[in-house]
Parts: C-alpha cells; sequence; structure tokens
C-alpha cells in the first residue's frame, strides 16, 4: 500500500466523489476515476481515427490496386 | 501464450483491420496499455483513403498523431532500408521498399510488427525483425483484455472480442 498527499479541497471532493460512487475505499475511488479517464481520452482518441466498413474496404483496395500497379485503365477503387 | 512487448507496429492492411469501427473496445485497449509506433509507409494509403473521400489532411494527420507514434522517414531510416534490401537481394528475395521500410521502422523501434501476412515479413527476422499475424494478436489482447478487466473487477464479458473481415 501507498500513501499519497492531496490538499484539503482534493480531500473534500474525493470524500463526496467515494459517497456518490459507492464505493467501497479509496482505492475504488481512484481507479474509478483513472477508468473514466481512460474511457473519456481513450474515447476521444479511438474516435477520431476509427474508420466504417466502406472506408475500410475503400483503403484495402486502394493497398491491393497499389501493389497491382495501373496505367489508368482500370475502375478506380 | 507469449507475452507482448511494450511497442507495437502494424503494416498497412493490419493498421486498416485495427482501426475498424467494430473493433472500437478493442482499439481503445490497445492505445491503453501499449505504445503504438506506425511508420508513415503504413498510414500512408490509410491517408490516400481519406484524400480520395475528400477529407481534411491536416485533421486526419492530427488525429493519427494524437493516437499514435508515427514514424516520418530519416536520412537514416532510408539508408538503413536500403542496405538491408541490398543484403535480401544478395539472397535473391525481393520484398517492396515500402515492406521493408515499415520492417525496418519496426526493428529500429523495437516494436513488433502486426501483419495480416507475416510471411511476407518473415525474410526481415534475420535483421531483427519481430513480426506477428493479426488474428494471433488478436488473441493476445483477447486474453490481456480479460486479465486487466478482471484485475479492475470488470466483468470480461463488458470487454467485447475484436472482429475482422
Amino acid at each position: 500500500m501507498k500513501t499519497i498527499a492531496v490538499d484539503e479541497d482534493t480531500w473534500e471532493a474525493i470524500k463526496k466523489l467515494k459517497v456518490r460512487l459507492e464505493a467501497r475505499s479509496y482505492d475504488e475511488v481512484l481507479k474509478k476515476l483513472i477508468q473514466a479517464w481512460h474511457r473519456v481520452e481513450l474515447d476521444m482518441k479511438a474516435e477520431s481515427v476509427s474508420i466504417d466498413d466502406e472506408e475500410a474496404e475503400l483503403i484495402l483496395n486502394i493497398i491491393k490496386n497499389m501493389k497491382k500497379g495501373g496505367q489508368g485503365d482500370e475502375e478506380a477503387p | 501464450m507469449k507475452r507482448l512487448p511494450e511497442r507495437v507496429s502494424f503494416d498497412p492492411e493490419a493498421f486498416v483491420e485495427i482501426n475498424r469501427k467494430r473493433n472500437r473496445d478493442f482499439l481503445e485497449f490497445l492505445l491503453a496499455e501499449f505504445q503504438v509506433v506506425v511508420s508513415f509507409f503504413t498510414v500512408h494509403p490509410y491517408l490516400l483513403g481519406k484524400a480520395y473521400l475528400g477529407k481534411d489532411l491536416e485533421n486526419e494527420v492530427r488525429a493519427l498523431g494524437e493516437a499514435y507514434t508515427i514514424v516520418y522517414p530519416t536520412k537514416e531510416l532510408l539508408l538503413r532500408a536500403i542496405e538491408i534490401e541490398a543484403r535480401l537481394i544478395k539472397r535473391s528475395i525481393f520484398l517492396s521498399f515500402d515492406d521493408i521500410l515499415i520492417g525496418v521502422t519496426a526493428i529500429e523501434n523495437n516494436a513488433l510488427l502486426v501483419s495480416s501476412e507475416p510471411s511476407r515479413y518473415k525474410p526481415l527476422e534475420k535483421y531483427g525483425l519481430n513480426v506477428m499475424g493479426l488474428n494471433s494478436f488478436f488473441d493476445e489482447l483477447r486474453e490481456l483484455a480479460r486479465e486487466e478487466a478482471a484485475k479492475w473487477e470488470v466483468r470480461p464479458s463488458e470487454v467485447s472480442s475484436p472482429e475482422r473481415e
């Protein structure tokens, strides 16, 4: 177990959060906060780079055609 | 079950699979647990697709850069790739220069290269490349996600399995 120092305002905020989150310990409060941060931060990152199936197939077709090469006679991807 | 290194990289086809919307939960887990280092030559077709669809490339590159570490080709990387290419040709092995650059980027960054066609990169193992098939990688990650879920007291059913075409 480790101890961390927090100021009075943070301590009051964490105590309130412990009740609101129905956490059994402060360790659980921190775990839930870390999970929430991961969700928000990672959700934003993943959302901005995620592609739907149509886009994915288009890119895979581009890769396939790049490997094959071509002179413009074939259909675009 | 193999343990995965901290850094992972992808080839273009595997990169597309990883970014599919249906693998979203899986991608979030990947971004949380690993440093994803990708060669510019891996993201090139992704960006080409976006450009083809008329998307703003500056925005797309910014979003990619926030999620991943993109490795742009330096003179040193290009020369190292040519050295390896020459050695491969002496062994009568002809790989595309893009594949060599993607492999060399993974080697130089101590990253595991994940590919949907790992046999394509096998000749580069002699030069230090660690390569894994996409399906095996999915299996490894699924197992890790289960372990993490147990650690955080989240039911494994909440961590969805990756899907691919």
